[in-house]
């Protein structure tokens, strides 16, 4: 029988050489892009945000923000200053409840999603109310919260419909035409509500937000891929790959696939295949750090902004290495 | 004993018509791990859809929402635990704040309503409840006169029962207001 002390050196050295066996089979993700700047404070005035959840930045470098608790939409330059805002409180045209996402189509518009008001709406750059598409039409006959938007290069309109657990897509003129994804856990396919959408290499990204993991589908709907936990079940965790809460994702000029990893305040960067290449944030209010970060995109650049919810605020980061990937 | 003074009063609510005799005038749940916005917002729009909920205020990182209704509102306290249900969430307490007329019979207090009725406790598992003296002399006062039109807030116990409790934290003639 070995001593005591001996016995907890031996358990100690076994789960070094684990380690180190791990870590050489994992490369280290490289080090998270600089931090360039950050604005927001919280409140109602102009250029105040209350509740930030989404964001979508034009082709010119335009910042949109959806500023849901003030219910309105506010545009910033690329460095932040306070351009315009439009909405208000309420269900008519050109008003919202908790506006969640936007996106931009291939002629400049701004879809909106809302989840109080169940619609996408369609506006002009400046604000203008062009059109709405509601989950008419689709088995459900509805959407139940409306959380993200997506135009897919071909024009289809995709919408995660949070409570429904799928997402729905409508033809250019607003029918409605499939269903992407069933409601469930762990297998593929199954998803439990949806957060965000993106585009990458003619497939279709999802945050598949409480399944705490990314699934990549055809535009017709197979699932194709998946990660986040083990082997992409969703299992949440704070191990670098996994989520607690995936609730944001954009994909960049070169197809690299960014994360708001909600609940780990950081952002997790893959290759459209799932390989870790950074993360970068961790909880806090100094510049470069986040509470509970929902969405970002990726400006003409190749900046880096992402809504920082929890600190009412957008924070901007320089582009990553051409290199990273 | 101290135990029979636990006024098991039995108030029903009528909640149609404000100028009936009873109406839920606001309300504060308490609900567990809501922290994330998709989820603070799909439950402040699962309870707006409840009938006769007039606003809802989520208060995130305290887990707290805070309802108003509108006059003759129908909503029962099923309705909300089934709003939040729906939201994906678990109703931990709730709060109400409700109007009505005290009434006698059969030796309780109740105010009949076809919707909801509420047995009205003073005490809380044989403890005394969170009431203060003041409120317990009120109580006593206007059941002296034989009844009359009372607002009263307090947690809501038995949720699930035919005759969910609500314990008196404050009660007041309703001409007092």
């Amino acid at each position: 029988m070995r001593p005591p002390a001996l016995e907890a050196t031996l358990r100690v050295g076994l789960l070094v050489a684990v380690g180190a066996i791990v870590a050489g089979c994992t490369p280290a993700p490289a080090p998270g892009p600089k931090h360039l700047t950050v604005w927001g404070t919280s409140g109602s005035a102009p250029g105040e945000l209350r509740q930030p959840i989404g964001i979508a930045v034009t082709p010119s470098g335009t910042v949109f923000v959806a500023d849901a608790g003030n219910h309105r939409v506010q545009a910033f330059d690329a460095d932040g200053h306070f351009l315009r805002a439009f909405g208000a409180r309420g269900k008519e045209p050109g008003e919202f409840l908790r506006p969640m996402d936007l996106n931009l189509d291939a002629q400049g518009r701004l879809y909106v999603a809302e989840h109080g008001g169940d619609r996408v709406q369609v506006f002009t750059q400046d604000g203008e109310p062009l059109r709405v598409v509601r989950g008419e039409g689709t088995p459900a006959g509805a959407f139940d919260a409306a959380a993200g938007v997506l135009v897919s290069p071909s024009g289809e309109i995709f919408v995660a419909d949070f409570y429904n657990d799928r997402v729905v897509v409508f033809r250019e003129d607003g029918a409605f035409d499939r269903v992407v994804g069933t409601p469930g856990r762990v297998l593929p396919g199954r998803l439990h509500y949806p957060t965000d959408l993106d585009w990458v290499d003619g497939q279709l990204v999802v945050a598949d937000a409480y399944n705490n993991r990314i699934q990549l589908f055809t535009p017709e709907g197979e699932a194709v891929a998946r990660w986040g936990g083990l082997l992409g079940s969703g299992l949440p965790g704070d191990a670098p790959g996994s989520f607690r809460v995936a609730t944001g994702v954009a994909v960049d000029s070169l197809g690299r696939i960014y994360v708001a990893d909600f609940e780990n305040h950081r952002i997790q960067v893959f290759t459209s295949a799932g390989e870790l290449l950074t993360l970068f944030g961790s909880q806090g209010t100094k510049p470069g750090e986040f509470e509970r970060p929902t969405d970002l995109d990726i400006g003409p650049d190749g900046r880096i902004y992402v809504v920082d919810f929890g600190n009412d605020r957008v924070q901007a980061f320089a582009p990553l290495s051409k290199e990273m990937r | 004993m101290r135990a029979n003074l636990i006024a098991s009063i039995v108030l029903g609510l009528l909640l149609h018509g404000a100028s009936a005799s009873g109406e839920v005038l606001s309300a504060e749940l308490q609900v567990n791990g809501l922290s994330c916005p998709f989820c603070a917002f799909g439950i402040e729009k699962k309870l707006l859809d409840v009938d006769g909920v007039r606003d809802v205020e989520v208060f995130l990182d305290e887990g707290r929402i805070d309802l108003s209704f509108q006059p003759a509102s129908k909503a029962t306290v099923a309705d909300l635990e089934e709003a939040v249900a729906k939201a994906g969430f678990e109703l931990a307490a709730l709060s109400l704040e409700v109007s009505g007329e005290l009434l006698e019979e059969g030796g309780g207090r109740f105010v009949a309503h076809p919707a909801l009725t509420l047995r009205l406790l003073e005490m809380r598992d044989g403890n005394a409840g969170p009431a203060s003296a003041e409120t317990i002399r009120r109580l006593r006062e206007i059941e002296a006169r034989g009844g009359g039109s009372v607002v009263v807030a307090g947690a809501v116990e038995e949720r699930g029962a035919a005759e969910p409790s609500l314990v008196i934290q404050a009660l007041e003639a309703s001409e007092a207001r």
